[in-house]
Formats: structure tokens, sequence, C-alpha cells
């Protein structure tokens, strides 16, 4: 937990928060968004069977998503088909594409680059902790879309896999 | 030339707004100082768990560490921004870990609760931080050729022996007492006052469109220190640019640097009134007191309203529980002899909306505090009307300040 606390914390932490007309307040966090409206979302599942936890980057605390557990095993088993790693935690990046829309006319292509800058950093940062993160190549569709918000507003847009550097 | 900065690395927690961090005064200002591109070395006591988090703090902000081991780190917890807080792992003063030494050019000296510092400066800004029984800096044979105080208005009193003192007196006393060259004592709404060349001067409060208050003192500090000791700003210029920098953090809680600030504009909050005595200014206090989370919320926002010298009149303190004919003459009239209105309106009480209809019939300002109904059809009347509206409490609880001293 404290691993992942601070790869939170370097990579997405809110540093600072700018008062906004869009309906949300804009926010500078160590990774770049476009336009300062952070579209893309952090979730994590640490061990199979528990449910998706939400990244509250203001608070800086997980937010439990209750009911999720279900979904979040069918992307554990996705990921597990990749890339075997029982023991590490499962992220994955949900983008909002709603909230980039509420500046920018065609927010899809942004969204992909806010989701790729986000790899990047966690990549980085993974590093500097001496932790192992490996990006999965998916985007988690349907499990991190329809299967989790029947309305469609969200839509997955990648996931990885963080644990700790096994040595010996 | 570098600052050195010396002072608790505490855990804060928040409950409302939620927020939780590992920064205490010396932390905060040690990380404020270096955003705005100042060298900073920052000497602390750390735990095994913060000092991992330290490290971390220190490689994001830049910042040099020399560190004092103890057991447990202090921890602030809070249930909302302008709450007091609950502090644990205080060690009783017997057991403090052993003073830090420092001698260097520049240092900024926190009062710390686990441990103490002892202080050997050319020039030094010291905060006591104490709020039990404010500790002279020299206390400990500290010593600085050029030395700055800030001060709240309760601190400032008491270093002073004069709890009844006006800011000014205060500040001269101490200035003679404790050889300082500079006393700044906090004021508010109405901004800090300046003690230094035997003169008082004011400098203002800045209005934001936020309030987040948790390490604004931290940051005033912080920000006075930066220019005092290292831009070498007359110590009025100094608080005037420290009073700014502070309204950012206040508004945005980021550490500003010199670009972000440019762009920054807050506007100063300008007392109508500075002559004395300053006539208090009467707020109604609207709001539903039918079960105790209601009580409790009116209860709040009295005491922090009455805590800044405003005359309070909440129906629930002052005029009870009566029949129709026995208290809405006497609500009634007192919204007619007030200055302004607080209204807490989740739950959309109709004898709240009733109240702040009134007043704004009659022209009084109205400040809405709603985290609920903020963004909803329910509040469009009162939009309509010129009502200021907050979902924020302590933000809420800051514009009924600033109105106050403006009317
Ligand atoms: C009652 C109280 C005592 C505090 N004591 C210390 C202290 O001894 N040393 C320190 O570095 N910070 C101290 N702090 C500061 C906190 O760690 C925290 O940074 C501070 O509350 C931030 O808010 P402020 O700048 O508005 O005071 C104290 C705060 C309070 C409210």
């Amino acid at each position: 937990m404290d691993d992942l606390a601070a790869m939170l914390e370097l990579c997405c932490r809110t540093r600072e928060l700018q008062a906004s007309d869009l309906g949300f307040d804009l926010e500078f966090r160590p990774h770049p968004s476009a336009g300062a409206i952070h579209s893309v979302h952090t979730l994590v599942q640490r061990e199979i069977d528990e449910d998706w936890m939400y990244y509250d980057a203001q608070a800086h605390q997980l937010v439990s998503l209750p009911g999720t557990s279900a979904v979040a095993n069918v992307a554990r088993n996705a990921a597990d088909e990749l890339v075997p790693a029982t023991n590490a935690s499962l992220i994955a990046l949900v983008a909002e594409p709603d909230k980039a829309a509420a500046k920018y006319k065609s927010p899809g292509s942004l969204i992909w680059r806010d989701a790729g800058v986000l790899l990047g950093y966690f990549s980085i940062c993974a590093e500097a902790l001496a932790l192992s993160f490996c990006p999965l190549g998916i985007t988690g569709q349907p499990m991190l879309g329809r299967d989790l918000d029947e309305q469609g507003r969200l839509c997955g847009v990648g996931m990885a896999l963080l644990g700790r550097t096994h040595l010996g | 030339m570098a600052i050195h900065v010396v002072g608790g690395f505490y855990e804060e927690r928040c409950t409302r707004p939620a927020w939780s961090h590992t920064f205490g005064s010396g932390g905060r200002a040690a990380a404020a100082i270096a955003t705005y591109g100042t060298e900073v070395i920052f000497h602390t006591y750390t735990s095994p768990k913060s000092q991992r988090y330290l490290e971390m703090v220190a490689a994001a902000y830049k910042l040099d560490i020399q560190t004092n081991s103890i057991e447990r780190a202090v921890a602030f917890s809070y249930l909302h921004d302008l709450a007091n807080p609950h502090i644990a792992h205080v060690p009783p003063a017997p057991s403090r870990a052993a003073p830090l030494q420092i001698q260097q050019d520049n240092v900024v000296r926190f009062g710390m609760l686990e441990g103490n510092a002892i202080v050997q400066a050319q020039w030094a800004v010291y905060d006591p931080q104490n709020q039990e029984a404010p500790v002279a800096f020299g206390a400990n044979g500290s010593h600085a050729k050029h030395l700055a105080l800030v001060l709240n208005s309760w601190e400032a009193q008491q270093m002073a022996g004069l709890p009844e003192g006006d800011a000014q007196t205060c500040a001269c006393k101490i200035a003679q007492e404790q050889h300082a060259e500079v006393v700044i004592i906090k004021q508010g709404a109405q901004g800090a006052l300046v003690w230094a060349n035997q003169r008082a001067t004011q400098v203002p409060a800045y209005r934001t469109q936020n309030v987040w208050k948790i390490g604004s003192g931290d940051c005033f500090v912080a920000y006075f220190a930066q220019a005092w000791m290292e831009q070498k700003l007359a110590p009025t210029v100094a608080a005037d640019f420290a009073s700014r920098a502070t309204a950012y953090y206040v508004d945005t809680k980021g550490f500003a640097t010199p670009e972000t600030l440019e762009t920054a504009h807050y506007p100063p909050i300008s007392p109508k009134n500075r002559q004395l005595p300053v006539v208090p200014k009467k707020v109604y206090l609207a709001g539903p007191f039918f079960h105790l989370g209601q009580i409790w919320l009116i209860e709040q926002a009295r005491t922090l309203l009455q805590s800044t010298g405003l005359q309070v009149i909440s129906p629930f303190h002052d005029i009870g529980l009566g029949t129709a004919e026995d208290v809405v003459p006497l609500d009634i009239q007192a919204i007619k002899d007030c200055d302004l209105v607080f209204a807490a309106v989740d739950g959309l009480d109709p004898g709240t909306i009733f109240e702040l209809g009134y007043a704004r019939s009659l022209d009084k300002p109205v400040v809405i505090y709603s985290e609920v109904q903020v963004g909803t059809e329910s509040l469009k009347m009162m939009q309509g009307t010129g009502c200021e509206i907050y979902a924020n409490f302590t933000t809420a609880i800051y514009a009924t300040r600033w109105r106050a001293v403006e009317s």
C-alpha cells in the first residue's frame, strides 16, 4: 500500500486547483493533461476479488467502488492472459470524454494523449521507486466502459500492472 | 543565498474538504520558498515513516534535508479547515528530542511540538506556533542580528503580557523586549500590522475565490522570509508580498512561482473604517436548528464569525423557540438591524429562505453556504438577487468576514 501511495503521490496527486467555469476546477498534477482538465481517471484493484478503487487526486485517497469486484476480476483475467502476475496491483485508466468535451470540440485524440502521458509518468515513477510497472497494451474495453457504467460515459484507455521487483 | 528552514514535518488530515499530506509548518514553508526559486535546506525531526515521505517531498520540491530521528511524527487531524485540530503523538515536555542546532546566515524557525531549535543567525524569521504559551525566540539561547517575529493577535497579546492590548501597543512592546527589528501581527480580513523602525504600517489581505486555510499561516511566514531575507525588501513591502503570495496558496492550494504570481490578480480587501473604536458589524445567522447536526453547524458558524470580532445575532442563541407571535417580530427586527446575513441553506428550510429573501428586499448583503444545493435549480432566486453562494464552508465564512470589513 505504501508503494502504491508513493506512486500515486509522485504521478497523479493534485498540486494546485484553479477555478473555472467548465463545471469543475482545473487541476495541476505532476503529469500534464490537455487543458488541465484531467479527464483520465485512475482505478486500482490491489488484489483479486477486491472492488475497483478510484484514486481521488485532490484528497489523495483511494475510494472503493462497491459492487465492482466482478468486472474488476474480468479485467484481471484479461491481464493475466498477457502477463501472469497474480500478486501485482492492477491499474486501469478510465477516460470520461464528456469532461474534455466541456472545453474541446473533438476531445478524442486529446484523451489518448493524456492516457499515453500518464502511462509514461507511471513508468518513470516506478523506476524511481524501484517498482515494476508493465503497461499491457490493451484498452480495457468493454470492462472499463459499458461494464462499469451502463450509461456509456466512460471508456477504457489502458491497463497496467504494478508490483514489487522480485529479486533473486 | 540559501534559506535554512527549521520546523515540524507533520502528518495533516482534513475530513472536509478531504485532504491528507505530510507537511507541517516547516515542510510547507520549505516547499513554498523552494518553489519560488530560492535554495532551501530543511532541518527537522522525522520518524522512519515520515523520513521516507520527506525524501519524496524533497525530491519533488528540490529541498536539501537534514533530519534527526524520532519514533513517531506528530499528526494533525481537522474536521474542516477552520476547526481546531486534534494533535496526536506529542511527547510530554521532559521526553522531547534534543534540540537541533543551526548556525547559518538566513534562518526561518517555527516552534516545534516534539523538539526545539537553537538558532544563531544573521537574519531570522520566527513563528512561535505554540498555541498555549508562545515562547520568545531568545528563550532557548537563540540569537539573530536581524530578527522578525510573525504572530497572530492572540500570540502577540500573550507575548506582550497585555491580554486586551491593541496590536500596535503589543508590537511595540514585544519589539523592545525581544530586540526584534520587525514584528508582524496577522489580523485576518484586516490584513497585518507591520511594526518596524518605530512605526506601524498596515498591509491588506487579498480576496480570493476559494479559501483553503490549513497552512496559510505557514506560507505567510515563508514568503515574508523569502522577500525580507533574500530579496532584501523593506519589511512592509515584504509583508505585502507575503500577503499576496499567501492569497495564491489559499486560492489554489499550490505554491506560487514568480510567473504564476505575476498573472494572478487578487483585489486587496480595503476596510471601510479604520477609526477606533471600531463598531462591530452585525451578522444575522440564518439557518435551521431542528436537530443536532443543524445546531452544530450554527454553533460553528457563530463561533467562527465572532472570533474575528463580528457581532452575531443567532435566532437559536439570541431569540429561541416560541410561538409565531413571540419570535417572528424579534427575528424580523434583528434582520432589519443587521449589516449582513450568513445563511446555511442546505435542507431548504422555509424559515431560512424567507429570512434571506426578506433581507435581500432590504438590500442587506447575503452570503449563502450550501454544499448540496449549489448548481441546482433551488438556488436560482438567490443567484438572481445577488446573493454570494459558496459550496465550501470556510470560503463562505471568509466571504462574510470580508463583506463585513468592507461594508
Ligand atoms: C495548535 C497548533 C499547534 C501547532 N504547532 C506546530 C509546531 O509546534 N510546529 C510546527 O512546525 N507546526 C505547528 N503547527 C502547524 C501545523 O503543522 C500546520 O502546518 C498548520 O496548522 C497549518 O496551518 P496554519 O499555517 O494556518 O497554522 C501547529 C498548528 C496548530 C493549529
